[in-house]
């Protein structure tokens, strides 16, 4: 042994340190890699989804960076997998400690990342109490959440949760967040139009957020919805000063929002009907640049004369589980 | 479950309180390396006498690594071809140190958090590993040296 030694680096004694710490080990694929040796490293977030979710998906665990969703997936380790650490050891026979590698933990399982891009769109839409109606704001603020405790629960980073929720149009109100049903966005945007008309805004040139602020204070929908409504349709970059809304964006927006309103009761309806009422929707000058392909993939003909949702996507949007809660609560008020 | 902040650093590096006694390239700022064996170490844990500084070890064998040279130049990599662990007198196995295809991030609970809080922090992030994927072979006591 003693021998042995001499020889630097060449040779250790393996030890296994009776207190044990508790490790994971976890993959690193690039893109965090390359935070760890930034400058100033972000701090991740594990997330799960909402335990009080009634969604029927199986839990998973994410890890998320500002923008970026990795799922989490524990690996069980076919060979015994050991950190260790330099550390001091006196052999039996010999006076002064040498160095020894020593075993400080064992992984049963390690942890692996797969980058994630599905969009929390769904679930986001399931964890929202849906908005119908102005009065619902106070009828059913007691359950609904902040949207920092909404985002808090579900596995995607912030900024695929902000989208999604950009592109649901959901807005918070007083610490509540809510997801507006198709209806209310097509009610709300009706009273956004006529105000701006009114008041001789000009939406589809350049406005400013806070002259149409004024202009619908006094609406009983929420300040934050009518928001909601101009942020998901104006050109993206701009200050709130200088507003421009998209028109392709405006059109397929208004195009499909329109079909869902229209088919809920009847989940087909005339074509021409659909035409007339989508037109209606937009500023008088757009009216003439409608056309069909404007919501390609989102609508199907039965026959040339009808038209209705594409049904995975009525299957996604039409959440009936949401709709049935908001019913029982209504009744038992 | 409300998410878990993982810190990419350590709040504190554990002080290295022993020499690395392992080749340059799986040194790592903490001391901390990844050893995989087929088999599982059954340790005794009888404490050996010894002053308090040092934890509680049990021997498990020694770990040689007979083709390196610490004088050679740090891109001579044939070394990590072979790597011995004798166990006891009689028995040894081979194996090679490997670089990993994606490195691990060693994480563990952050201490002292505010009101105890659940935190973790990746405290060394470990590029290469040992690997002993093969059964232990008899030797005799003259191939020790």
């Amino acid at each position: 042994m003693q021998q042995m030694s001499t020889q630097d680096h060449a040779r250790t004694a393996l030890t296994i340190t009776a207190e044990q710490e508790a490790f994971k080990l976890l993959e690193l694929p690039q893109g965090i890699l390359d935070l760890i040796s930034s400058p100033e490293p972000p701090i991740l977030h594990i997330k799960s989804l909402d335990a009080l979710s009634s969604s029927s998906k199986p839990a998973y665990v994410a890890l998320c960076t500002k923008d970026q969703t990795y799922q989490l997936r524990q690996v069980q380790t076919s060979n015994s997998v050991y950190v260790t650490r330099a550390a001091p050891f006196r052999s039996p026979g010999s006076i002064l400690p040498q160095s020894s590698v020593s075993a400080i933990a064992s992984c049963s399982h390690t942890l692996e990342l797969h980058p994630s891009k599905d969009s929390p769109l769904v679930v986001l839409r399931q964890l929202l109490p849906e908005y119908r109606e102005a009065d619902d704001v106070v009828l059913l603020n007691n359950s609904a959440r902040s949207k920092v405790e909404i985002f808090a629960n579900i596995p995607s980073s912030d900024g695929e949760c902000e989208r999604a929720w950009g592109e649901l149009c959901a807005f918070e109100v007083e610490g509540r967040s809510w997801c507006p049903s198709p209806a209310a966005i097509h009610e709300a945007w009706r009273v956004l139009l006529t105000a701006a008309i009114a008041e001789s805004i000009p939406l589809i040139s350049s406005f400013s957020l806070a002259k149409l602020h004024d202009t619908l204070m006094d609406e009983k929908m929420p300040i934050e919805f009518f928001e909601s409504l101009i942020l998901r349709i104006s050109t993206a970059g701009h200050s709130t000063e200088e507003l421009t809304l998209d028109k392709p964006l405006t059109i397929e927006w208004l195009g499909k929002v329109t079909l869902q309103v229209l088919t809920e009761t009847n989940s087909e309806i005339p074509l021409s009907q659909f035409m007339a009422a989508w037109r209606e929707a937009l500023p008088d000058e757009w009216e003439q640049d409608v056309k069909i392909d404007a919501i390609k993939g989102f609508y199907t003909q039965p026959n040339p004369r009808l038209i209705a949702v594409k049904s995975h996507i009525a299957d996604r949007t039409v959440n009936s589980k949401s709709g049935k809660w908001h019913e029982k609560f209504k009744a038992r008020r | 479950m409300p998410s878990i902040p993982l810190h990419l650093s350590p709040a504190e590096r554990d002080p290295q309180t022993s020499p690395n006694p392992l080749p340059g390239l799986l040194h790592t700022p903490s001391g901390l390396a990844i050893l995989e064996i087929q088999g599982v170490i059954h340790a005794d844990t009888a404490p050996i006498a010894g002053d308090s500084n040092i934890p509680t070890q049990t021997p498990i064998g020694e770990l040689v690594f007979p083709l390196y040279d610490a004088t050679a130049p740090a891109d001579n990599t044939a070394w990590m071809k072979r790597v011995y662990l004798y166990v006891g007198r009689h028995q040894r196995m081979t194996g090679e140190v490997r670089k990993l295809v994606k490195p691990y991030g060693v994480v563990r609970r952050r201490q002292g958090t505010v009101d105890g809080a659940e935190e973790l922090e990746v405290v060394e992030v470990v590029l290469f590993k040992v690997v002993f994927s093969s059964r232990p072979e008899p030797v005799g006591d003259a191939e020790m040296g």
